[in-house]
């Protein structure tokens, strides 16, 4: 659904308003465009005690280099982490996390490599716990003493990372899948890096991406849309004109087709090896971007069609957990964004070269034989219910609209994609497998 | 429970040593349950015998015979067997006349307490008097109790709402109608049993057939009036509506207030059965009609209120027991899906738990009808996505073996995938993959070993879970409370398929076992789940009620560990003993306490040892409810673990002196409460607070946890810090720190703790 489908006038509140409703659960999401830019999507959950904000920036730690107007600004890896942790700036009052706790909200926040995502959970209060979170997102306090308190908590955040097998392994396949693209870096950035960070970055990119009319706001619950629409209404004519200046523009260089390496190896103090493998789908890369509904297409078909590959329905998760190679741990991820694509797969094991290697050849060999599309319309039903269930939840409908809305369609759209997808369409858009060049293998060995 | 009547020279007293509980016990209310869990816990951990001495009537009877009375909460019948469920050993009966009213209470202690039941332990409430005019009391006990080397408890008063729970207080609010309201204080229903006797048929012609008891004139009569039951008839529970009264329309020379109750989901004949009609909600008051067809629309008015009351109230409840498993159903309209968990417990023991853990794996594998992995994941799949799950946990001595299924209730075909997940649930649990020997198939059995063994070994990888299962085993020693609910390495390498298939006859037989079904759960679905339920074998299973199981825990000799890894980030576990027992009212303040200090991100700890002090990038505290303990872990940069440690000290010491704002107190209060509001959001959450009350014996409703939250005060909460003993500090840090347990100034003031570390 595309957000040009709002009508062309606004009422007295400046808000313009559209209602979609889901044929099969009946439920209904509210889509309300203030005139400064901001949507504000309200998924009305009553009966449920618990209400749920997000606000989404569609900024991530990929971001590093962009335009604004003809200007070129380049800032340290690990600037939205770094920007995230300023949001909830603290003061003697205990900042953000304090206010919104003596509101009894619950509050989180994650970067990720393509956006920041900032939630909160509350019972009681929850008109002024969302003031106070906007209030922090429209007007951070982002000044030096600031930034060097928060420094050292970032960097413990680093070195926890560091201990964290998983994640090692992780940024060690992905520095091998990719040479040039920022998705290579960890989302953190490096201790080097989050050294570099100065206040005037963080307030660069706090001016160029938060803005209102980049910035969505989800809402999940038993709520009172007046009561809400004349409290933003007040906080965005007092903090947020729509911005005069046009709206950034990253820059990527152009990326390699193949991955960098084959991948490596690395050791740490582990007692069990673990093992990834990864993909790198060159179909969407700089220059070749998707966005959209096509880009959840392919997501969601993708996805779909590896459910039946590498899940435990499918014959080669079977064959590899009947010889040991790999157990529950195993799991993969295909990420598709914008302007990258990979596949990411893999878990612990005895063995882990060997599991990589028998996880590259069968699904390399799945491509030679027939697909089974009795299991891919198994997989079909399975995210249906999926689906469904997840609607049980107030946080997790509202977070997935949240996400949604980074790629400009909502939550009420998936059930549409996937009747649209069948096997021979999910499988065209997986076999970019079929091409053994494409692969890299990241292994965590324990340390001799 | 062994009964012994004191007059009764058959009734011989052994000569062992005894805990004693002291009081009447009318309806073993909330108030009453502290005490003689308090007395069972405690008489376990001395190993003594958990006795009570009451009387079969109320002394107020014979010392003040002409005050007025409401009536008993039970009879003498159904109070024993309350006591009996408590896991009291002994109860010693003794009748109360003029000639016991005149014994002086030093001579009561003396050759009561002392001489006859070789007390080693008393229990009492505050305000327990005894002998002579009344002139015995706590102080009097207490000194005696000292002269005589036994061990008193004093248990504080129980508040529901802000007032004393206490049997009066409860007959007042029965003879008054406010069943909902004594609910909260019995931490049950009220309820009345009798048998079904024959009435005038009028129901029956009316359309209403009711099963009719008396109510006996020695008990509390709830109001008259027409009440949302449940009510309880050969180990069935069924929805009904009970009218209470003297039925004015249809028999106005009646004189005997009677139940009549309408069992209006079966069609059942009762006449004669044995029944018990549980009193939840007052509808109205009686009334009298003009004429039969008034009372019979009223009636069906009536009847339409209390469907819908019991359809919205999403009270869980024990809908049937089978062999002695209950099955328990939330039901709630609220959820597009459905759940089902089967809980087992076992005493937690090295070898078994890493045979139930492999053949937890083994069996949720496959079964007969989809006898692969493969097979199964389909079939789940094909059922939207339906899930099928096992899971291990220890709690306390205890090993808790959950599986679970989650389904969607109803697909637009109509079709149900949460009844076909049961289904499957079922078969997996009692129809598995089994040879022509009884075993389970050796492929099966080493795929699974093999994937568990090598999960077991990654539970290392994870640096914050690696160093908490180090503290959690020097907190406990040899104790079964440290061991893993997964079993060992060692363990799980050699069990054989002989022993899988013994511990799976154990699972099914000699286990606890209960069963939580949760949301749009119809008639159809549940007979088919009791039909399935009805097929486990029948044994003798273990008994795990609260007080008992989990057991009294006493953590091992204080100690510090150190051990150097290459890791980047010091890893630091502090395990303090000294938090109230897990079914105690007061655990409400130790769950104060750890969220103030170690909560969330609005404890004290995050607050300024993150947060001001950028110390530490995690830091939290974490109540371990049955083992009376709170666990502080953080991860900080090696060079900065002597300031943390003594940072996070430093914050637990302003606990205990009561130095933290106001505002601290407040928005954990607030949090909580938030916690508290935010568990009927989600089926699962539901479910389990139902399943971890059970085991706790601290369930409570949504109101009732509210109640409890806002009664704790800032001094309970600083009380409650200031008992806390650290007994066991754990650091992992890296190779190169030059880290010193000796040079940590946080242990200058345990001795024991540096003795254990040379």
């Amino acid at each position: 659904m595309s957000r040009s489908s709002f009508g062309p006038t606004t009422d007295n509140s400046g808000f313009s308003r559209r209602t979609v409703i889901d044929p099969l659960t009946g439920k209904t999401l509210r889509i309300l465009r203030h005139e400064s830019g901001l949507v504000i999507k309200l998924l009305p959950r009553p009966g449920f005690s618990r209400r749920f904000a997000a606000i989404t920036v569609p900024y991530g730690s990929i971001h590093t280099t962009f335009n604004v107007g003809n200007k070129t600004i380049h800032v340290p890896a690990g600037t939205a982490h770094f920007l995230e942790h300023c949001i909830f700036s603290r003061d003697d009052n205990g900042g953000l996390l304090g206010g919104l706790a003596s509101l009894g909200a619950s509050a989180n926040a994650y970067t990720s490599h393509t956006h920041t995502l900032y939630y909160f959970t509350t019972v009681y209060h929850f008109e002024q716990a969302l003031e106070l979170y906007l209030q922090a997102i429209f007007t951070p306090y982002l000044e030096r003493d600031r930034v060097e308190a928060e420094r050292p908590v970032v960097l413990a955040e680093i070195d926890q990372y560091q201990d964290d097998p998983d994640s090692r392994c992780y940024n060690n396949l992905l520095s091998a899948l990719y040479s040039c693209h920022p998705v290579r870096e960890d989302v953190g950035g490096t201790p080097e890096s989050v050294s570099q960070i100065t206040d005037t970055d963080l307030k660069t990119v706090w001016r160029s991406f938060y803005r209102s009319d980049q910035i969505i706001l989800t809402l999940s619950g038993d709520l009172d849309e007046d009561r809400l629409l004349t409290l933003l209404t007040g906080i965005l004519e007092e903090k947020t004109a729509r911005p005069s200046y046009s709206r950034p523009k990253p820059i990527f260089l152009p990326e390699p087709l193949l991955p960098t390496s084959s991948g490596n190896s690395l050791r740490m103090d582990v007692k069990t090896p673990s093992f990834l493998v990864g993909f790198k789908d060159s179909s969407v890369r700089p220059g070749q971007e998707l966005k959209g509904r096509r880009l959840v297409t392919r997501q969601r078909g993708v996805r779909l069609y590896l459910n039946s590959i590498l899940s435990p329905v499918s014959p080669l998760y079977d064959r590899l957990y009947g010889s040991g190679l790999i157990n529950d741990s195993f799991g993969f991820h295909y990420s598709c964004e914008n302007n990258h694509a990979f596949l990411v797969c893999g878990g612990e094991s005895s063995q882990p070269e060997q599991a990589a290697a028998a996880v590259i050849e069968g699904l390399i060999d799945h491509f030679s034989m027939e697909p089974d599309e009795h299991l891919f319309d198994i997989q079909k039903r399975a995210a249906a219910g999926n689906f469904l269930r997840s609607l049980d939840s107030v946080e997790h409908s509202g977070l997935v609209e949240a996400q949604c809305s980074l790629h400009e369609i909502d939550l009420f759209d998936y059930p549409k994609i996937y009747d649209m997808i069948d096997c021979a369409t999910a499988r065209s858009m997986t076999n970019f497998l079929e091409n053994r060049a494409g692969y890299a293998a990241s292994i965590l060995q324990p340390a001799r | 429970m062994t009964l012994l009547i004191f007059d009764n020279p058959e009734h011989t007293v052994a000569c062992h040593p005894r805990g004693i509980g002291l009081g009447f016990f009318d309806g073993v209310h909330r108030g009453h349950l502290e005490l003689l869990r308090t007395l069972v816990f405690e008489s376990n951990r001395m190993g003594i015998v958990p006795a009570v001495l009451t009387f079969p009537d109320r002394p107020e009877s014979v010392l003040r015979p002409d005050d007025s009375f409401n009536g008993y909460l039970c009879d003498l019948e159904d109070r024993l067997a309350l006591l009996s469920d408590c896991g009291i050993g002994e109860t010693h009966l003794l009748t109360f006349d003029q000639t016991f009213a005149a014994i002086s209470p030093i001579d009561f202690l003396h050759n009561y307490l002392g001489k006859r039941l070789r007390a080693k332990l008393v229990v009492v409430g505050h305000d327990y008097r005894f002998g002579r005019g009344g002139a015995g009391n706590v102080e009097l006990l207490r000194k005696w109790a000292e002269d005589n080397q036994v061990r008193l408890i004093v248990v504080e008063q129980v508040k529901q709402g802000g007032d004393r729970i206490s049997s009066s207080r409860l007959r007042e609010l029965i003879v008054q109608g406010k069943v909902d309201e004594a609910i909260s204080l019995l931490g049950r229903p009220y309820s009345l049993r009798g048998k079904v006797i024959q009435g005038r048929r009028l129901g029956s012609r009316l359309g209403f057939p009711t099963a009719n008891i008396s109510i006996l004139p020695f008990l509390a009569c709830p109001a008259h009036g027409v009440y949302a039951t449940r009510t309880r008839v050969d180990g069935r529970t069924y929805d009904s509506i009970t009218n209470v009264g003297l039925r004015p329309t249809v028999d106005e020379a009646a004189k005997c207030p009677l139940a009549e109750t309408y069992l209006y989901d079966t069609n059942q004949t009762l006449y004669g059965r044995d029944i018990h009609i549980d009193f939840l909600q007052r509808i109205r008051p009686e009334m009298q009609f003009e004429s039969i067809r008034q009372l019979v629309e009223q009636v069906n008015a009536d009847l339409k209120q209390v469907r819908q009351w019991h359809r919205e109230s999403e009270l869980c409840h024990e809908k049937a027991r089978i062999s002695g498993v209950p099955v328990y159903v939330l039901p709630t309209d609220r959820f597009a899906q459905a759940a089902i968990y089967f809980v087992f417990y076992l005493p937690l023991k090295k070898r078994q738990a890493a045979s139930m853990a492999l053949l937890s794996r083994v069996l949720t594998s496959s079964c007969r009808r989809y006898p692969s992995r493969i097979l199964l994941a389909r079939a789940l799949d094909g059922l939207y996505g339906a899930t099928l799950e096992s899971n291990q946990e220890r709690q306390g001595d205890l090993q808790l073996i959950t599986f679970s299924a989650g389904a969607l209730r109803r697909w637009n075909d109509d079709s149900s995938p949460f009844s076909a997940v049961c289904d499957l649930l079922f078969d997996v649990l009692l129809d598995p993959l089994l040879d022509e020997e009884g075993l389970f198939y050796e492929d099966i059995v080493e795929a699974e070993r093999q994937n568990l063994m090598m999960e077991l070994s990654a539970r290392e990888n994870d640096r914050a879970k690696f160093a908490f299962d180090r503290c959690l085993e020097m907190f406990c020693g040899d104790r079964p409370q440290g061991l893993s609910p997964y079993g060992d390495l060692e363990s799980l390498q050699t069990i054989s398929r002989q022993e899988l298939a013994k511990a799976y006859q154990t699972l099914l037989s000699q286990c606890s076992a209960s069963i939580y079904l949760g949301g749009s759960i119809d008639a159809d679905l549940l007979e088919a789940c009791l039909a399935r339920i009805r097929q486990l074998p029948v044994g003798e299973r273990v008994k795990v009620r609260p007080s008992e199981r989990p057991s009294p825990f006493d953590p091992a000799e204080p100690s510090a560990g150190l051990e150097k890894r290459m890791v980047e980030q010091a890893r630091i576990v502090l395990a303090y003993q000294g938090l109230p027992p897990y079914f105690s009212h007061r655990t409400i303040a130790a769950t104060f306490l750890n969220s103030m200090l170690g909560g969330d991100a609005h404890s004290l700890l995050f607050d300024v040892v993150r947060e001001k002090m950028g110390l530490a990038y995690s830091v939290f505290s974490s109540h371990l409810r049955s083992l009376s303990a709170m666990f502080i872990m953080a991860g900080v940069t090696p060079e900065k673990v002597n300031d943390a440690l003594k940072a996070i000290q430093d914050q637990l010491s302003r606990l205990t002196i009561g130095d933290f704002d106001r505002s601290l107190f407040e928005r954990t209060a607030r949090m909580i409460e938030t916690g508290i509001l935010s568990v009927n959001d989600d089926l699962s959450s539901m479910l389990a607070h139902q399943m971890y009350g059970h085991l706790y014996g601290r369930l409570m409703n949504r109101k009732e946890s509210l109640d409890a939250l806002r009664s704790v005060t800032p001094e309970e909460v600083s009380q409650m810090a200031s008992g806390l003993r650290l007994v066991t500090c754990y650091v992992l840090t890296g190779m190169d720190s030059d880290f010193d347990l000796t040079s940590a100034g946080l242990f200058d003031d345990f001795e024991e703790v540096n003795e254990a570390q040379k």
